[in-house]
């Protein structure tokens, strides 16, 4: 498993390297600029985001709590 | 300070539903109008689940829980600095907690969770920005209080940003214990410090980075690394763990196993965990009509769990206003090291759990929201004599459907409400 995120990371890190530096204007950003690209969670998905993570191991890098703060029952 | 009365003002009608009554409101400056709108987002849930494999009774028992949770988040701007307040009230019934005692419906089924946030975000330049924030929770048996600060850095093309963020929680947590073992000296705290109260601490440093870049007109990206470092106590005083002693108990309900001879303690886990969850998030706009947001995560920590989970979601405009959105999220765990299924864990073990979140499966979610969110807003109303506008800007639902492998249920009904200041 480990040898698969090592892959997913460069391979991402690559995608970025070759891509980056075709720049894009800021006239060309219409698609970028709606509200659904924003790189982040809808604020309406903030009490999901907190469920998820009491009801499972795993939580962390999505913006949500990834620790401490709560008794979670 | 006129500012902030006129926003508890404002923030007294909203909450009272006088939005669009007649307003003879106190006059007000004109700081709003010159550094932007004020946003105020007046969000809502309720949660419902229900399940089989209570941590409470060891792993065996109803899980069955609802939570009503209330909140708003006010975003201020004030010349260079940004305001974020947010404030929540969470309202819990939990048939899993009642089984603390033995008693039925008593005060352990409900709890109460009120939490907060202040942030300041100061923007130094058109490219940079720092941001701190403090937070504080209370609950019945949990107080905590949280720091952040970090700082965000924009290319010159403003087609890349990297973000750092630093997080530490310190809670205190109230030993509430099963009630059978309220009174046994023998409990075993592990390496955790509890002080004569019978309190116990929990600190919890996250720190994370997050790469963002824009890759073409219709693509972006972003990367996402979190390191998170807990001590003190990590275990849930109130679960029970049962152990494999030989004494059979399985035409029992939870109440008559609590009061049964089957050996059983306190769940005990490491007093440290280090979580390394890392993440990919990329979004492309595959037409004017269809928005494809996804994300990655990859988790994997010391107590042994591992994990994968991918969303997907479609943002659809219907017409100018309306966006209905779609969603999906796998999510697949390896089990925690420490856990073992009712009755399956041995006495001689160093650290116990039947805490089914820690345990091998696999969870799916489906369900779809919507927003309504016209150019010019739904609705406004002048709120004061200085002619402030109050702009009634989105209405937001989401519903969400949950089944875990083990059988837990769950749904989640979320709604918001956006406005604006002028």
């Amino acid at each position: 498993m480990k040898d698969k995120i090592k892959i997913v990371i460069l391979f991402s890190g690559l995608l970025i390297f070759s891509v980056s530096c075709s720049s894009v204007k800021e006239y060309q950003k219409m698609a970028l600029n709606d509200k659904d690209m924003k790189l982040s969670d809808k604020k309406i998905k903030v009490y999901e985001t907190n469920f998820q993570s009491y009801r499972e191991g795993a939580s962390g890098a999505s913006g949500g709590k990834g620790g401490g703060g709560c008794g979670c029952n | 300070m006129q500012l902030i009365k006129n926003i508890l003002s404002l923030l007294f009608l909203v909450l009272t539903g006088a939005l669009f009554a007649q307003v003879d409101a106190t006059p007000t400056d004109t700081t709003a109008k010159k550094n932007g709108p004020i946003e105020i987002d007046i969000l809502s849930s309720y949660y419902s689940q229900d399940g089989i494999h209570s941590p409470v009774t060891g792993g065996r028992g109803t899980e069955s829980l609802s939570d009503l949770t209330s909140g708003i988040i006010v975003n201020i701007p004030v010349g260079k600095n940004e305001y974020n307040i947010k404030m929540a009230a969470d309202n819990i019934t939990s048939a899993s907690t009642d089984n603390i005692d033995t008693d039925i419906s008593s005060d352990s089924k409900k709890d109460m969770r009120l939490y907060g946030n202040f942030g300041i975000t100061r923007k130094i330049s058109k490219r940079k920005s720092y941001h701190a924030n403090v937070g504080f929770s209370s609950e019945y048996d949990v107080k905590s209080v949280n720091l952040s600060a970090g700082f965000t850095l924009e290319s010159k093309s403003r087609n890349s940003s990297i973000d750092v963020n630093a997080k530490m929680f310190s809670d205190n947590w109230s030993l509430y214990e099963p009630v059978e073992l309220s009174t046994n000296v023998d409990v075993d705290e592990g390496e955790v410090e509890v002080d004569p109260s019978g309190n116990a601490n929990r600190t919890s440093y996250n720190a994370s980075i997050s790469f963002a870049q824009v890759l073409t007109k219709k693509l972006q990206i972003s990367l996402t690394g979190e390191v998170i470092y807990q001590k003190g106590l990590l275990s849930t005083p109130f679960h029970r763990v049962y152990f494999n002693d030989g004494v059979t108990t399985n035409q029992l309900n939870e109440i008559e196993t609590i009061l049964s001879a089957k050996t059983r303690k306190r769940e005990l886990l490491p007093s440290s965990r280090l979580k390394t969850p890392a993440a990919l998030r990329l979004h492309y706009s595959i037409s004017g009509t269809f928005v494809l947001r996804s994300f990655y995560r990859y988790y994997t920590d010391d107590f042994g769990v591992t994990a994968n989970t991918v969303e997907l979601e479609i943002p659809t405009k219907i017409g100018k206003s309306l966006t209905v959105y779609p969603f999906y999220r796998y999510h697949d765990q390896a089990a925690s090291k420490y856990f073992a299924a009712f009755g399956e864990h041995l006495l001689t073990s160093e650290f116990y759990t039947s805490d089914y979140d820690l345990s091998a499966f696999n969870s799916q979610q489906f369900g779809f929201g919507f927003e309504y969110a016209p150019l010019f807003g739904i609705g406004k109303k002048a709120v004061n004599v200085d002619k402030g506008i109050l702009k009634f800007k989105s209405i937001n639902a989401r519903f969400a459907s949950y089944e875990r492998s083990d059988g837990l249920t769950s749904y989640l009904i979320s709604f918001g409400l956006s406005f604006q200041v002028f």
